[in-house]
């Protein structure tokens, strides 16, 4: 449960990383992604969280195993977007 | 409600939205406090005896067994409840005969004696939870009708705005903070975007519970308005098959305890919810069996025995759900809503789903007085009801926690042998509500909004942050000896208590801040 968790916070980031917006505030400034490159961003955003569907459906049946992927997937948005609120400044000044 | 579809849709939702809005924070927030229904009667009686890990259900049977035969002889039901799972107590309940009221009873009971123990009367978690679909001091019916109108608002302002948000994805994990008027639409877009799975699901299963009560004339087509008939409909649509037909001939019943082997050899040992007897001393006697864990999403496995020849007559795994596709979309619903089959830690999860609902509707009200605050600033046009919507925010967004925070203290300071203490514990919310929502009104010729939402948020956090303490004076199961003695129900509720107390004293400090830059400014 917890590789599949980490998964979907994984997906978050990833997809987060698919918006022009959160791009540029993470990754580079000065610059928007390529189509590519943000292609690549949610389609492997996507595959974390259909890997994690796959896992929590194993777990716990179809019901039980779509509501944690939701619960889950609720918890690691609010918490990526209060990181890329506050701390993507930081995470700029680090690297 | 001219102009191009999205500038209707806008206009339907802030409409939708506002009017009840105030209605609708009260039914997210008693709604989500009854996700920890259980756990919050858990503390409010403290009096109840500690259990422990290794339980015997065989010789807590005996014991209920034995004290329900010594209490309650001539009931007609007994039910047997097994500390288990969220059950924190053994306690039995019997009711009564109808020539003696017909009423529902139950004792607490001492698994070390097996004596029943006087705990104090109390709503409870029940109560609260309750309030959210029920309301409080008017009929029954019409809190179904109020509630069912109420989601069907919450319904439409979802769609609505879901339809009316133009940049959905590209706004996804998006809060600018310290913008003003942008930081709170995008704070209400967090709150409801995010969870908006959880949103519609709630919203729409609320609807599906009460549409027995919303949309009688549906029932009343077929089966008439006669509520014997009504009672047909119940019957037909919800009679499980191998449930035992009621037949009220007396007869001898076979013991609860006698069956233990069998129900054992198909569900385990030391694994019941719950047992009890319905018609008791009768032909039609049955007795029901639950099991402690969920099946997915739905009720545990359930046994139901013969109560006169002990033959099993209903086994749920066999027979689970047997229905039509709308019924089993209902059931799949309305459990979803309930969420009775979440762990632990789903259920914190539930709950985080719930205060981002109630983040959503106070964020809502918020962003809809700022925005006219702005036009009226601009066009210095002071609007009444702008000013209504701004003062009662306060009384609505922080004076129900306070109530809420009150409703706990009350169960502390009114004495444990009062007559109507349950009653008083209510009214003391209530009272309290309308204190908060009132005071702003009367003190608006002295201070800002902003100062009397500091006053508020203020005496939000001293209350809840001072609340362990009160446990702790009035009770042996205070925070820290809770987390000695192992009670994570005790403790964590004291815990919560403190988070929440944090937060409202922490936004208390950010409006400080945010008045003490302007003055600087100035």
């Amino acid at each position: 449960m917890l590789i599949a968790s980490l998964c979907v916070f994984i997906s978050c980031v990833l997809l987060s990383l698919s918006i022009k917006r959160h791009y540029v505030s993470i990754i580079d400034p000065s610059k928007y992604p390529s189509r590519l490159g943000t292609l690549l961003f949610r389609i492997c955003g996507f595959l974390c969280l259909i890997y994690s569907f796959i896992v929590f459906l194993g777990l716990y049946g179809f019901a039980l195993g779509l509501v944690y992927l939701v619960a889950i997937f609720t918890v690691a948005s609010l918490i990526q977007t209060l990181l890329l609120s506050y701390l993507a400044n930081w995470i700029n000044k680090i690297f | 409600m001219n102009g191009p579809f999205r500038q209707s849709m806008s206009w339907l939702h802030t409409w939708s939205g506002l009017l009840l809005s105030s209605l609708l924070y009260f039914i997210f927030v008693t709604g989500t406090v009854g996700y920890f229904e259980n756990e919050i009667t858990h503390w409010m009686q403290p009096e109840r005896p500690a259990v422990s890990e290794n339980i015997d259900q065989r010789n807590i049977l005996k014991m209920a067994e034995q004290h329900l035969t010594s209490i309650a002889p001539d009931a007609q039901s007994w039910w047997i409840e097994f500390p288990m799972a969220r059950s924190y107590s053994a306690v039995t309940w019997w009711k009564e005969p109808k020539d003696k009221g017909g009423k529902w009873k139950s004792n607490t009971l001492d698994l070390e004696t097996g004596e029943s123990v006087i705990i104090r009367e109390t709503g409870g978690g029940k109560t609260l939870y309750e309030m959210h679909y029920l309301l409080h001091y008017i009929p029954k019916s019409l809190g179904y009708w109020i509630t069912s109108l109420a989601a069907m608002f919450m319904f439409i302002a979802l769609i609505t705005g879901i339809i009316i948000h133009k940049k959905i994805f590209k706004d996804f994990f998006t809060f600018r903070p310290n913008k003003k008027q942008r930081s709170w639409l995008d704070i209400h877009n967090v709150f409801s975007v995010i969870p908006i799975p959880f949103h519609l699901m709630i919203t729409y299963s609320g609807l599906l519970f009460l549409m027995f009560s919303s949309m009688p004339g549906i029932i009343a087509s077929s089966y008439g308005t006669n509520p014997e008939n009504y009672n047909g409909f119940v019957e037909s649509v919800f009679h499980e098959p191998g449930h035992p037909e009621s037949n009220h001939t007396p007869a001898n019943n076979i013991s609860i305890s006698s069956l233990i082997p069998d129900i054992e050899s198909r569900l385990g040992e030391n694994t019941l919810h719950e047992i009890g007897v319905e018609g008791r001393g009768t032909a039609g006697a049955h007795i029901q069996v639950k099991h402690y864990e969920h099946t997915g999403i739905h009720e545990g496995r359930e046994l139901i025995y013969h109560g006169v020849t002990g033959e099993l007559m209903f086994d749920s795994t066999k027979e689970l759900y047997p229905s039509s596709a709308s019924k089993q979309l209902y059931s799949v619903l309305t459990d979803l809503h309930e969420g009775n089959f979440a762990s632990i830690v789903l259920r914190w999860l539930y709950f985080l789903s719930g205060l981002m609902g109630i983040g959503m509707i106070a964020t809502g009200m918020m962003l809809w007085a700022i925005k006219r605050r702005e036009k009226a600033r601009r066009t210095g046009i002071e609007d009444l009801g702008l000013n209504l919507v701004e003062y009662s925010n306060i009384g609505i967004v922080v004076g129900l926690p306070i109530a809420i925070a009150v409703y706990f203290w009350a169960n502390r300071i009114i004495p444990i042998d009062m007559e109507g203490r349950k009653i008083w514990e209510i009214n003391s919310l209530f009272i309290t509500w309308f204190i908060m929502l009132i005071a702003p009104f009367m003190l608006a010729k002295k201070f800002t909004v902003k100062v009397i939402w500091i006053e508020q948020l203020l005496l939000a956090s001293a209350l809840y942050l001072f609340l362990p303490v009160l446990n702790s004076v009035t009770s042996d199961k205070g925070l820290i000896s809770a987390l000695y003695q192992g009670d994570w129900v005790m403790a964590g509720f004291d815990i919560t208590m403190i988070v929440f107390g944090l937060g409202f004293g922490y936004a208390a400090w950010h409006l400080i801040k945010t008045i003490k830059a302007k003055e600087t400014k100035c």
